[in-house]
């Protein structure tokens, strides 16, 4: 079932309906799940329900048609506010919040959202990539999520709860994602052109963990080419780490010259390790093998021959992840990708 | 839509417009002015969101009604570096064609429907206030509200539109700056009970926006909104929620204080020569009114000390308290060097009171003399 184009949470649609039938919608909300399994549509989505003028919101069916809806979808609506990080940024600043030093609480979103309503009754903000909030921008936001102004709805959206403070998460409802089912990613990858060919938009379904994103980055051959590649290094009991390392930070280099596309295809390759481990750990503790035919392979030879057991694999797995918070966290690549690579070759088994 | 404009009275309502519009924006819509034209005539409409402008444009010649969205940099451009007197444009959802006895432009265009919409003015009960007294209100109180400490309600300023009189607040909760205005309510037209609290940029640009010669201008406020209208223009400000302190309580009555008559241009000087000697820290200078004099005094750490005396008409008992010297010359800075004003104190733990004939009233808070 599928709610206003918004395909794969029809639980979530269920809470918001029951809560806006009884008429009380809580006013701070984080949206947490993958990238790329819509909780950004869902979000706008809910605020075009929210700012509607034909139809009320219980109903949950915005009429796409007055004035309120175009300006929604066309992103001018006056009462609805959103901010994302600044895409060659790494951390969410605090003058998106609240203005720079100059104009400190005379711009940003927490300002704006003082103002009355200029249309209806409700303001709602949407605030993404909320991952990438740091302290002080965390930090500011706690006022306005502990007292929203009067009929505003705050929406953060995020890929984990445990990305944010304590204090932010004890100040929202949290909406959990779950990742889409295979067979909607396919059928979104044919219906946005994002691939033509049925048979190509279920192997990466297959490959996509149930996010959008993550889909459309495997439809570039080189980044499937590599993976190959890098799973037949990982199957192997013993192998050249230095060597593995040289030809990721080659690859990694390939991907341009500005840092961010970098980041991003350095991010793809630790994440293709982190799953294989996480396969691997699954299937040595008696799990299923993984249904991606390359990783099932992979996953099979090392667990004939490596040597270790599902808890070492847990410990690489665990490696990785530190390597994607390092990634995330500005460290220089080649040496972050060096000390992880010759890290997961000689952890002990 | 197709028209054909008379250059500089376009350009004009253009620019007034095209100033609201914000620099740099997530939404580059709002980077446009919207021009709507329909048999009564042409409207320029220009918002950040926060306020929105329309300007009524003259000397417009309609061939056929619609609606544009004009880009405000390269449009003014043409505007203004055009030599023609009139220009035509013609224009749909695809672009805007632009065209003079000898040149054409041609615009990429954007959907009208997307520009944000505001209420025209379309309200039967309002106040009427002279465009002068209005501008008065404006500039004698927007100076003191809080604008960056993020106590949303302090950084507007309050309008209590009342039975024969409009009042303006704002405050940052160490002055206190009122004025008050007769004003002629239209058919019963009140904010009583209402929290009309506007943002003091949205108050800077209305006092901008009106001329003087603009006779009088109407006023409505609504529930989420306040709207101002002159002949030319009518701005619509969105408005701050929150409560506004309870002003009244705050404003001293006291039969027994010391009341000096003075006069703004005198006392302004000797304030801006004792503050020569203050620094960030101690911003204060010390008032000491005593036998026909009032003395004035400055100091600060490794700066020195100022003193000034002047000459005031009043012979009781000594006076004395601090205050800080910015807020004191907030005040003289809005009046006229030869406007009178009565300076009422009591001691150094007290408010001092300034106000003038015409309804304006200004408290500031003492400063602490401990460790002086």
């Amino acid at each position: 079932m599928s709610w206003q184009g918004i395909e794969g949470h029809d639980a979530v649609v269920e809470r918001f309906r029951r809560s806006l039938v009884a008429g009380r919608l809580p006013s701070t909300f984080l949206f947490v799940g993958p990238a790329g399994i819509g909780k950004r549509a869902f979000a706008l989505q809910l605020a075009k329900t929210l700012l509607c003028e034909a139809s009320p919101p219980s109903h949950m069916a915005p009429c796409n048609a007055c004035v309120s809806c175009r300006q929604v979808e066309a992103g001018t609506h006056p009462d609805l506010e959103t901010v994302a990080k600044e895409p060659d940024r790494t951390e969410f600043r605090i003058e998106l919040l609240i203005g720079d030093l100059e104009h400190r609480m005379q711009e940003g979103l927490i300002p704006r959202l003082s103002l009355k309503p200029t249309r209806g009754q409700r303001k709602i903000a949407i605030l993404d990539d909320a991952d990438f909030l740091n302290v002080a921008s965390a930090n500011c936001l706690l006022k306005t999520l502990e007292e929203p102004p009067l009929g505003s709805v705050l929406i953060l959206l995020g890929t984990s709860e445990q990305k944010q403070l304590p204090t932010i998460r004890s100040r929202c409802q949290i909406v959990r994602f779950r990742p889409l089912p295979e067979e909607t990613v396919a059928k979104l990858l044919l219906e946005k052109g994002i691939v033509n060919d049925p048979f190509e938009a279920e192997r990466l379904a297959a490959l996509s963990g149930g996010g959008l994103q993550q889909a459309t980055a495997l439809a570039d051959a080189t980044l499937l080419e590599f993976r190959r590649h890098l799973l037949a290094q990982l199957a192997r009991p013993r192998w050249n780490s230095v060597a593995l390392a040289k030809s990721i930070n080659a690859f990694v280099e390939d991907a341009g010259k500005e840092a961010p596309p970098r980041r991003e295809r350095l991010r793809r390759v630790i994440g293709f390790c982190a799953d294989f481990y996480h396969q691997l750990m699954i299937y040595q503790s008696g799990g299923e093998a993984p249904a991606d035919p390359q990783l099932r392979e992979a996953v099979a030879a090392a667990a004939g021959d490596w040597g270790g057991d599902a808890a070492s694999a847990a410990d690489r797995l665990e490696r990785c992840l530190d390597a994607l918070a390092h990634v995330d966290a500005n460290a220089h690549p080649i040496t972050a990708t060096e000390a992880w690579i010759d890290d997961l070759a000689h952890a002990p088994l | 839509m197709k028209i054909t404009f008379d250059r500089e009275q376009f350009m004009s309502a253009f620019q007034t417009a095209a100033a609201v519009a914000p620099r740099n924006t997530p939404k580059p819509i709002l980077s446009n002015v919207k021009l709507e034209v329909s048999e009564q005539g042409a409207v320029l409409l220009g918002t950040d969101l926060e306020v929105a402008v329309r300007m009524n444009v003259e000397g417009i010649e309609i061939q056929r009604p619609g609606a544009a969205v004009l880009p405000v940099a390269r449009f003014g451009s043409i505007l203004r570096e055009s030599s023609d007197e009139r220009l035509s444009l013609e224009a749909d959802n695809q672009g805007a064609l632009v065209k003079g006895a000898r040149s054409e432009f041609q615009l990429p265009g954007a959907d009208p429907a997307e520009f944000p919409a505001f209420a025209s003015f379309s309200e039967e009960k309002y106040h009427e206030v002279p465009a002068r007294l209005l501008r008065e209100l404006i500039r004698r109180t927007v100076f003191a509200a809080d604008v960056d400490t993020g106590r949303f309600a302090l950084q507007g300023v309050l309008v209590e539109l009342e039975e024969n009189s409009i009042i303006t607040v704002a405050t940052d909760s160490r002055r206190l700056a009122k004025m008050e205005g007769p004003a002629v309510s239209v058919k019963g037209h009140s904010n009583k009970g209402m929290m009309t609290i506007v943002p003091a940029r949205a108050m800077q640009l209305i006092e901008r926006a009106l001329a003087d010669g603009d006779a009088e201008v109407q006023i409505a406020a609504r529930s989420n909104d306040i709207m101002v209208r002159s002949p030319r223009a009518t701005i619509t400000s969105r408005l701050v929620e929150g409560r506004f302190p309870k002003w009244r309580d705050v404003f001293p009555v006291r039969p027994k204080a010391v009341k000096i008559e003075l006069t703004v241009g005198p006392i302004f000087a000797a304030v801006r020569q004792a503050a020569i000697i203050t620094d960030q820290e101690s911003q204060g200078i010390d008032f000491t009114f005593a036998d026909g004099t009032l003395v004035l005094s400055g100091r600060a750490a490794e700066v020195g000390r100022s003193r000034i005396e002047t000459p005031i008409p009043y012979d009781g008992p000594k006076v004395d308290l601090t205050l800080n010297h910015k807020y004191v010359a907030d005040f003289f800075k809005v009046l006229d060097p030869e406007k009178n004003f009565t300076l009422e104190v009591v001691d150094a733990d007290s408010a001092a009171l300034f106000t003038t004939d015409d309804g304006y009233g200004y408290v500031v808070m003492p400063l602490s003399r401990e460790g002086r």
